[in-house]
C-alpha cells in the first residue's frame, strides 16, 4: 500500500502535529502511515478523507496483487 | 538487541572459563562479594542519575518557543526521551532489587549498611520511575493517566497499539527462549557445582508456563 498522506499534507501546510490534532489521532501514528509502516483502520482513514476532502482510494493506493 | 546480544556471549563465556580454569572460576567470580554489590549499587546511581538528566532536558524541551516545523522535531525528542527514562527506571528498579536481594543473603549480619543502601536505591528507583511516568503528561497533554493496563490500552490509538503490540510480540519471543536456556544453564550449574539450584529451575519453569498460558488463553478466548 502506497500513502500520498505526506503530500496531502503539505498541500494543506499542516506538519504531522498538527494533523494529528485535527483527525483526532497520535503523531505517532500519523508517522507510521506516512512511512508506510501500518495500514489505518477504516474510522482514521475516513476522517483522513474528510480532512483532505478526497475519496479513501486517493490517499491509499494499493497495487492489484493487494486487492 | 543489546540485551540479546549480552546474554548468549555472557552464557558462552561462563562455560568457556569453567572448562578452561579447573580452579573453580564461578566461586573465584562470587568471592568478592562486596565488589558485585558496589558495582550494582554504582550502576543503580548511574541509571538514576540518568532519569533526572533526562526529566530536566524533558522539562526544558517543554519551554522551548518552536515554528511549525520544529513541533514535530520536539514531539519526536520528547517521545524518544519519554521512552529512555521508563527503559532507564525499569532497568534501575530491576538491578536495585536484584542489590538489595544480595546485599539480605551476603551482609544482613556482617554489613547490614550495604543491603539497606540497596534499599535506599530501590527507593530513590521507585521514585525516579514514578518522574518517568509523570513526564508522559508532556508527551500527552490531552490525556488522562491510565490507571489500569486495561486503561492504557485504552487511551491509544489505533497506530500506536500497533507499536505496542510489536514490543510485546519482540519481548515474548526474547522472553520464552531466555528461560529455556536459563532453565538448561542452571540445571548445568547444579550438575557440575554440586550448589542446588532447583528452587530456581522450578520458579523459572512456573513462569514459563504462566507466560505461555496466559497469552494461549487469551488468543483462544477471542
Amino acid at each position: 500500500m502506497k500513502s500520498r498522506l505526506k503530500e496531502l499534507r503539505a498541500r494543506e501546510g499542516w506538519n504531522q502535529t498538527e494533523l494529528a490534532k485535527r483527525a483526532k489521532i497520535s503523531r505517532q501514528t500519523v508517522s507510521l502511515i506516512e512511512r508506510e509502516e501500518y495500514m489505518p483502520s477504516l474510522l482514521i482513514a475516513v476522517r483522513l478523507s474528510r480532512l483532505f476532502r478526497e475519496p479513501i482510494e486517493n490517499i491509499f493506493i494499493f497495487e492489484e496483487e493487494e486487492l | 538487541m543489546i540485551a540479546s546480544s549480552i546474554f548468549p556471549i555472557g552464557l558462552v563465556a561462563f562455560f568457556v572459563l569453567y572448562f578452561t580454569d579447573n580452579e573453580h572460576i564461578v566461586e573465584r567470580l562470587w568471592s568478592s562479594e562486596e565488589n558485585v554489590m558496589y558495582t550494582l549499587l554504582a550502576l543503580n546511581l548511574v541509571l538514576i542519575g540518568v532519569v533526572i538528566f533526562q526529566f530536566i532536558k524533558m522539562k526544558n524541551l517543554s519551554v522551548v518557543s518552536l515554528n511549525e516545523e520544529q513541533e514535530d522535531e520536539i514531539e519526536v525528542k520528547k517521545y524518544r526521551v519519554f521512552s529512555d527514562m521508563i527503559v532507564c527506571s525499569n532497568v534501575s528498579i530491576s538491578l536495585s532489587v536484584l542489590a538489595f536481594g544480595l546485599g539480605f543473603i551476603w551482609f544482613r549480619d556482617s554489613g547490614p549498611w550495604l543491603a539497606l543502601n540497596a534499599f535506599f536505591l530501590l527507593i530513590g528507583s521507585f521514585v525516579v520511575a514514578n518522574l518517568a511516568f509523570s513526564s508522559g503528561r508532556k508527551v500527552y497533554p490531552d490525556r488522562e493517566s491510565p490507571s489500569t493496563s486495561e486503561d492504557m490500552l485504552d487511551v491509544l490509538d489505533d497506530g500506536e497499539k500497533f507499536v505496542v503490540l510489536e514490543g510485546l510480540h519482540k519481548a515474548y519471543q526474547l522472553l520464552i527462549p531466555f528461560l529455556y536456556m536459563c532453565i538448561m544453564a542452571s540445571v548445568f550449574y547444579t550438575a557440575v557445582s554440586g550448589h542446588s539450584q532447583i528452587f530456581s529451575i522450578v520458579l523459572m519453569t512456573i513462569i514459563l508456563i504462566a507466560v505461555q498460558m496466559t497469552y494461549g488463553i487469551v488468543v483462544r478466548n477471542r
